[in-house]
C-alpha cells in the first residue's frame, strides 16, 4: 500500500506516493530526478549517498523515503547558492580533491556536516570525519587539504 | 600567458560539473520507455544446472520478460578473450553470456529478468526456480593445476589455460655460481578493484534501423563496440557505444562483460531500452578481480650482494573464464619485468594460467607489474637480510647505470630511459634514511619495532607499439588517434579515442594545445567517450592516455602548426622560411608587428577566401600515433611502519614517493595519481583480500568484510619527483597512472617485514591483519 | 540493495506503537533504521510491516536525575556523544557512542535500536553492562525494568517480547573519582571490535 510523502529538496517540494520499502536515495534520484546523489554500495559503508536532512548529515541509502516525509533535504545540487560555489566546492576544485567525481557529492555533503559540528578541525579530525566515506581515486590526501582550505575560508 | 600553462598545476576543467553533481554517469541516464534488468546469478561455485523454470517469475508484477541460457543461443556468440598470448599452448574454452549447462563461479549469470522497475525485477528473481547439482570446487590456483583437481572446462586438462615462459641468460649457471640463494612463496591474494561507481549498461536497439546504442561504464568504448559486434553480430558501423561520465575503473571496466551482451540482447528482444546496474555485492561477484597468484620465487646472488639471477614458478588464477585481457596480465605485463631496475644477467619464469572457480581475473591497477615488482623487491630484501648488507646499498649496487635511451634487458625488452640511482638517492636523502636506521635501533632498545621498507621499481606502460601488440597476441592495435579542429572563431575541439575516467585529460590535453599552439585552455574542449564523435582508439588503461593519445594530439597540433606557417606566409606575403612562431603568433622575422595569431589563421582557413595554391580549406588535422616503444616510468618509494607486538597492529606512519614519469604536464594531477595509486597498493598489505570458503562462496562479499583503505587509517603521503624524459615521446612524457600502486605494496610489505624480522618473523601472507601478525610473532616466540 | 515489500505504520505514541505491534504479526520496529534497513536491503530481514516510532518525542533525549542519567531509546549516538550530561557523568558511554559506525550513521542510529539489535560487534551493550545500566521496557501489560546484562541472551537475541518496546536506558551517575579504560581493537578486515572490554 503506497504512502503519500512530501519532501522538500533544495527548496523545492516533491509530493508523491511511494512504496514503504523505497530508499530515500532512490526517491531523490528517480522521483525528484536529482542524480547528483549516488549509490556506491549496499551496506551503508561508502557514503556516496550522503545528504543533509533537517540540517544533519545522513546516509540516504539507509533511510526510507517514508521516514523523510515532511523533512527538508539538501543534496549536492543545493550546496551552492546558485550564484557562487560553496567554499567546500571551491576548495575541492582548488586542491584537486576529486578525480572520477563519483564519491565527490557524498564527500562534499559529509565534509559540510563535519564543518558544521567542528568548524576548525585538525587534520586528524578531518580524517576521522571521513570515516564513513570511501574514495578509490584520490587516496584522500587532497580531500583533507580541501577541507582544511574550506575551513579557513569559512572562518573556522 | 598561455604557454606557461604547460607544466603547471592548473585546476581541472572536469571539476565544475562533478562538484555540482551535474555530471551524468550511466546509471543517472533514463531513456523514455526504458525497462530495468536484474540478473540471477549462480549461488554455487561449480554445478550443473539441472533445471530452470522461469514461469512463475514471468507472471510477477511489472515483468516484461525472463531469459535464460537457452534463449540467447543463436543470438549471442560466446564472450571472447582478446589476448591470445603466443607460444603458450593457450586454451580458450567458450564463455556463454548466460550459463546453460554448467555454472563455474558464484556470480555466473543464470537468467535475466526485465521489468518496469528494478525493485520489481529483483522481486521476480526470487520466483525463478533453478536446480543445481553441485560439483567439486577449487579456488587456489596452484591446487587447481594439480592432478585430481576438479575439472572446470572439458578441454582444459589440469585447468591449465596456458604455460608461458620468459627466459634470458643462463639461469642454471646463475644458481650454480651463487653464494646466496633466497626463496619465498608469495601468495598474492585476490583483490576486488572497487571502483566507486558500480558497472552499468543501457542498451537501446532500434529494429527499424538496425542501430544499437550502448551506454556503458567502459574504459574503452571503441573496444566495446568492436566486441559488441563480435558477440551480437550487429555490424560495427551500426553500433554506437557511449561511455558517459565513468566513476573510476582501475582496469575493472576494460573488459567486455557478459552483462553488456545480456543487456543488449534484452533490448533487441523487446525493442525498448533496457538498463542494468550492478549492486556492490553483485560487483564483488561479477566484476573482474585482480592478482590471485601463487608465486614460488628465488634469487641467486653473490655474498657481496651482486644479483646473479631470478627464477619463478607462478600459478596465476584466471577465474572461471578468460576475461578480455586476462591472459596477458601475468605474462607480457609481468614476466617481462622480472629484472626490474637491476642489471640481472639471468631470468627464468614459468607462468601457468590456471582456471579456478571464482570470478574472472583481469587487469587491475598495475596489471602484472605490482606482482613482478613484489617478487623482485621482496627477493632483494631477502638477499639483504641473508647477507647482512643494507637494502639500499644492495639496490644501488645492482642498478642499471643511468641511460637516456634504449637499454636492452635480459627478458628481451628495451627500456626507454632511466636513472634508478638518482631517485633512490633522492628518496633516502629526503627521508634521512641513515637517521631512520639510527632511530630504529634506538626504539628497538625501548621495545618498539619500526620498519623501513624500500621499493625501487621500473614499470612498462604507455601501451604500446602495435607491432608488439600483434606479436604478443593482443587482438587489437595500441596506437591512438586524435582530431584537432579549430572552429572559425578560433575555439578548438579535440577529439580523442582514449577514454579518461578521472585522470584529467580534459585539462592536460587542453594544456598540450596551449603549449603547442598558444591557445587558451578555456578555448579548448576535449571530447571523448562516444564512438559516434570520436576517432578510433583503444582506451584508457595501462598508463597510456597521455603517453599515446596525448602524443597523437601533439602530432595533430604540429601538423596544424605547419599549415599555419604556410598560410601565414601567404597572407603576410613573406617567404615561408621567414615566418617564426611564438606563443600563438606567426610573424615575419625581423618585423614582429607583421603577424597573424592562430585565431586569425583559423578564421582565414575556414573562410578560404585567400589560400595558397594547393592548400585545402579548413583548419583541422588528425594524427594516428603508434608509439615506437613502451614507456618505462620508475621510482623509489620508502615506507615506515610500526608494529605493536602485543596486538599485531601495524601502523603506516610515513610514506615517501619519489617517481620519475618524465615530463609532467600538470604536476597537481600527477601528484593526485601518485596519492591514489599508493593507497590502492597499501590496501592489500594491511587490509584487502578476497576470501573464499572451500565451497567457493565469496566470504568477503561486501564492503562490510572487504576492508578498503579509509582516510582515518592513512598518513599524509609525501610526493617528490624526478624528470628523465622519455626519448621517444614527443613531449618526453612517460605516464604515472599505475606507478603508485606498483611500488607501494612492496614498500609497505618490506617495511613490515623489516619491523618483524627481529621478532623472528620472516614472512607472512598478506593482508597483514593484526591476528596474523600476532600469531606469527607468538609462534616464533614459542619456537614454532 | 532492494528490500522486499512491506507495510508501513507511523506510531504517534508508545501506546500506539504497542497497539500496532499487537495488531500486526511479523512487524518490526523502525527507529533510526541503521540496523534494520541494512538487513532488509540484503533481504536477510523481510518483515511484513514496519512500525515507525521515529517521531515519538517522549522517548528521545537525555535527562539528568539525582542518581541516574535517563536516555530516551530514540536518542542518537551523536546526541549521546555530544551530551554534556553524559560526558560528565558517564564519559565512557559518550566515548563508546562516538565510536559507533561513522558520523552519518551516528546521526541516525539510536541507542534503543542498537541494544535491541544485540549484535555482539557493538560496543554499547558491553559498556552499558559495565555501567550497571538498566532498560525500561513497555508492553501491553505495563513497564518493566531490566539490567542490560540480563536482557541480552545471545547473538542477536534478547528477551524483548514481540509486543514490547524499549523506552529508555538508565545509567547510574558515576562518582567523579572513578576512572575508565576502553581498549577496543578492530579486526582490520571487518573493522569490528575484537574485544570491547571496558575496565572500571
Amino acid at each position: 500500500m503506497n504512502v503519500p510523502v512530501e519532501i522538500t529538496i533544495n527548496g523545492k517540494t516533491f509530493s508523491d506516493e511511494v512504496e514503504p520499502r523505497q530508499l530515500l536515495v532512490h526517491f531523490i534520484r528517480e522521483n525528484a530526478v536529482l542524480t547528483g546523489t549516488k549509490v556506491g554500495c549496499d551496506t551503508s559503508q561508502c557514503g556516496s549517498c550522503t545528504i543533509t536532512m533537517d540540517g544533519i548529515g545522513i546516509k540516504s541509502c539507509t533511510t526510507l523515503t517514508v521516514q523523510a516525509d515532511g523533512s527538508s533535504i539538501t543534496t549536492v545540487e543545493g550546496l551552492s547558492n546558485g550564484i557562487e560555489l560553496h567554499p567546500l566546492q571551491e576548495a575541492f576544485w582548488n586542491k584537486h580533491g576529486l578525480q572520477c567525481g563519483f564519491c565527490t557529492p557524498g564527500m562534499l555533503m559529509a565534509t559540510s556536516e563535519l564543518l558544521r559540528t567542528n568548524p576548525d578541525p585538525t587534520r586528524e579530525e578531518i580524517r576521522a570525519g571521513l570515516e564513513g566515506n570511501i574514495c578509490r581515486c584520490t587516496g584522500y590526501q587532497n580531500i583533507v587539504l580541501a577541507v582544511e582550505e574550506a575551513a579557513r575560508t569559512m572562518g573556522g | 600567458m598561455t604557454t606557461r600553462v604547460f607544466s603547471s598545476g592548473i585546476r581541472r576543467r572536469e571539476d565544475p560539473r562533478l562538484i555540482t553533481g551535474r555530471a551524468s554517469y550511466t546509471d543517472d541516464i533514463k531513456l523514455q520507455g526504458m525497462a530495468n534488468a536484474a540478473i540471477l546469478r549462480s549461488p554455487y561455485a561449480h554445478a550443473k544446472i539441472t533445471n530452470i523454470d522461469t514461469s512463475a517469475a514471468e507472471s510477477q508484477p511489472g515483468v516484461l520478460a525472463v531469459f535464460t541460457g537457452k534463449d540467447i543461443e543463436g543470438h549471442l556468440n560466446p564472450i571472447p578473450t582478446a589476448w591470445l598470448i603466443p607460444d603458450s599452448d593457450l586454451k580458450t574454452p567458450d564463455h556463454p553470456a548466460i550459463a546453460k549447462d554448467t555454472v563455474r563461479y558464484v556470480g555466473d549469470a543464470v537468467a535475466v529478468v526485465v521489468a518496469e522497475s528494478r525493485y520489481q525485477a529483483e522481486d521476480a528473481l526470487e520466483h525463478i526456480d533453478a536446480d543445481y547439482e553441485p560439483l567439486d570446487v577449487v579456488i587456489n590456483p596452484k591446487a587447481a593445476a594439480q592432478d585430481g583437481a576438479p575439472q572446470i572446462h572439458d578441454d582444459v586438462p589440469n585447468n591449465i589455460a596456458f604455460h608461458w615462459v620468459v627466459a634470458g641468460g643462463d639461469i642454471e649457471e646463475a644458481f650454480e655460481k651463487a653464494d646466496v640463494v633466497v626463496k619465498d612463496t608469495i601468495n598474492l591474494q585476490r583483490l576486488i578493484p572497487n571502483a566507486m561507481e558500480p558497472r552499468s549498461a543501457i542498451a537501446q536497439w532500434v529494429g527499424a534501423t538496425g542501430d544499437l546504442t550502448l551506454w556503458s561504464t567502459s574504459q574503452n568504448p571503441h573496444i566495446a563496440r568492436f566486441l559488441t559486434s563480435v558477440v551480437t553480430d550487429v555490424g560495427e558501423h551500426k553500433i554506437r557505444v557511449i561511455a558517459p561520465e565513468v566513476g573510476g575503473g582501475f582496469g575493472s571496466k576494460i573488459p567486455y562483460y557478459a552483462d553488456e551482451a545480456i543487456t543488449s540482447f534484452c533490448s533487441m528482444q523487446l525493442g525498448i531500452p533496457v538498463k542494468w546496474t550492478e549492486t556492490r555485492s553483485e560487483n564483488y561477484q561479477a566484476t573482474i578481480h585482480g592478482r590471485d597468484h601463487v608465486e614460488e620465487v628465488e634469487m641467486a646472488a653473490t655474498k657481496d650482494g651482486s644479483i646473479l639471477g631470478i627464477r619463478t614458478t607462478v600459478y596465476a588464477g584466471l577465474g572461471a573464464y578468460l576475461s578480455t585481457a586476462g591472459p596477458g596480465i601475468p605474462t607480457i605485463l609481468h614476466g617481462l619485468m622480472y629484472s626490474g631496475s637491476y642489471d640481472i644477467p639471468a631470468v627464468h619464469g614459468d607462468v601457468y594460467g590456471v582456471f579456478n572457480n571464482a570470478t574472472p581475473v583481469d587487469a587491475y591497477r598495475g596489471a602484472g607489474r605490482p606482482e613482478a615488482t613484489m617478487i623482485v623487491e621482496r627477493l632483494v630484501d631477502l638477499v639483504a637480510a641473508k647477507t647482512g648488507l643494507d637494502p639500499v646499498y644492495i639496490r644501488h649496487r645492482n642498478f642499471i647505470d643511468p641511460f637516456d635511451e634504449d637499454h636492452d634487458v635480459v627478458t628481451g625488452i628495451t627500456y626507454d630511459s632511466g636513472n634508478y640511482a638518482a631517485v633512490l638517492s633522492k628518496a633516502t636523502g629526503h627521508i634521512d634514511y641513515d637517521g631512520l636506521r639510527e632511530e630504529q635501533k634506538k626504539l628497538h632498545k625501548e621495545g618498539r619495532y619500526i620498519g623501513i621498507g624500500v621499493c625501487s621499481y621500473v614499470e612498462i606502460c604507455g601501451l604500446g607499439p602495435s607491432q608488439v601488440a600483434g606479436a604478443v597476441g593482443f587482438q587489437g592495435g595500441l596506437w591512438e588517434s586524435a582530431i584537432v579542429r579549430f572552429h572559425p572563431t578560433g575555439k578548438v575541439s579535440v577529439m580523442i579515442g582514449s577514454s579518461p575516467h578521472g585522470q584529467g585529460e580534459e585539462t592536460t590535453f587542453a594544456q598540450i594545445m596551449a603549449g603547442e599552439l598558444g591557445v587558451d585552455v578555456d578555448d579548448v574542449d576535449v571530447i571523448h567517450g562516444d564512438t559516434a564523435n570520436t576517432p578510433m582508439g583503444w582506451g584508457t588503461y595501462g598508463s597510456r592516455t597521455t603517453a599515446v593519445s596525448g602524443a597523437a594530439v601533439v602530432m595533430a597540433a604540429r601538423k596544424l602548426k605547419d599549415k599555419a606557417k604556410t598560410l601565414a606566409a601567404h597572407l603576410l606575403e613573406a617567404a615561408a622560411e621567414d615566418i617564426l612562431y611564438e606563443d600563438g603568433k606567426f610573424f615575419v622575422k625581423g618585423s614582429p608587428d607583421q603577424h597573424k595569431t592562430i585565431q586569425d589563421i583559423a578564421l582565414m582557413a575556414n573562410l578560404a577566401w585567400d589560400m595558397p595554391e594547393g592548400m585545402e580549406p579548413g583548419f583541422e588535422a588528425n594524427a594516428f600515433y603508434d608509439p615506437p616503444n613502451f614507456t618505462y616510468p620508475f621510482g623509489s618509494h620508502i615506507a615506515v611502519v610500526e608494529v605493536d607486538p602485543t596486538t599485531g597492529q601495524i601502523e603506516l606512519q610515513r610514506y615517501l614517493a619519489v617517481d620519475d614519469c618524465g615530463v609532467q604536464i600538470n604536476p597537481m594531477i600527477v601528484e593526485g595519481q601518485v596519492h591514489g595509486g599508493v593507497v590502492q597498493g597499501a590496501g592489500p598489505v594491511l587490509w584487502e583480500g578476497a576470501v573464499h570458503d572451500e565451497d567457493g562462496q565469496l566470504l568477503t562479499g561486501s564492503m562490510l568484510d572487504y576492508a578498503l583503505p579509509r582516510a582515518d587509517k592513512l598518513p599524509d603521503i609525501e610526493v617528490l619527483s624526478n624528470t628523465t624524459e622519455s626519448p621517444h615521446h614527443p613531449l618526453g612524457v612517460k605516464g604515472i597512472g599505475e606507478a603508485g600502486t606498483i611500488a607501494s605494496t612492496s614498500a609497505i610489505y618490506n617495511a613490515a617485514m623489516d619491523a618483524l624480522r627481529p621478532l623472528g618473523v620472516n614472512g607472512i601472507d598478506m593482508p597483514l591483519t593484526p591476528e596474523k601478525v600476532w600469531r606469527a610473532i607468538n609462534q616464533s616466540k614459542n619456537g614454532g | 540493495m532492494y528490500a522486499t515489500q512491506t507495510e508501513y505504520y507511523r506510531a504517534d505514541s508508545v501506546d500506539n506503537a504497542i497497539s500496532l505491534l499487537t495488531q500486526h504479526e511479523d512487524a518490526k520496529i523502525l527507529a533510526g533504521g541503521h540496523s534494520l534497513i541494512p538487513l532488509m536491503k540484503l533481504r536477510l530481514a523481510a518483515p511484513a510491516a514496519l512500525i515507525d516510532i521515529g517521531r515519538i518525542g517522549s522517548i528521545k533525549g537525555v535527562d539528568q536525575g539525582d542518581a541516574t542519567i535517563t536516555i530516551g531509546a530514540l536518542t542518537t549516538h551523536a546526541e549521546i556523544a555530544a551530551s554534556d550530561a553524559v560526558k560528565t557523568n558517564c564519559p565512557i558511554l559518550a566515548e563508546a557512542a562516538g565510536m559507533v559506525g561513522d558520523p552519518a550513521v551516528r546521526n541516525r542510529g539510536t541507542i534503543g535500536g542498537n541494544i535491541a539489535h544485540s549484535d555482539p560487534a557493538s560496543d554499547l551493550p558491553a559498556v552499558l553492562t559495565a555501567l550497571n545500566a538498566r532498560l525500561n521496557i513497555t508492553g501491553p501489560n505495563g513497564t518493566r525494568r531490566e539490567p542490560v546484562s540480563g536482557f541480552i541472551e545471545g547473538l542477536m537475541q534478547n528477551n524483548l517480547e514481540a509486543t514490547e518496546i524499549m523506552t529508555s536506558v538508565e545509567v547510574p551517575r558515576s562518582s567523579p573519582t572513578r576512572g575508565w579504560l576502553m581498549p577496543s581493537l578492530s579486526i582490520q578486515r571487518l573493522d569490528m571490535p575484537l574485544s570491547a572490554q571496558p575496565r572500571w
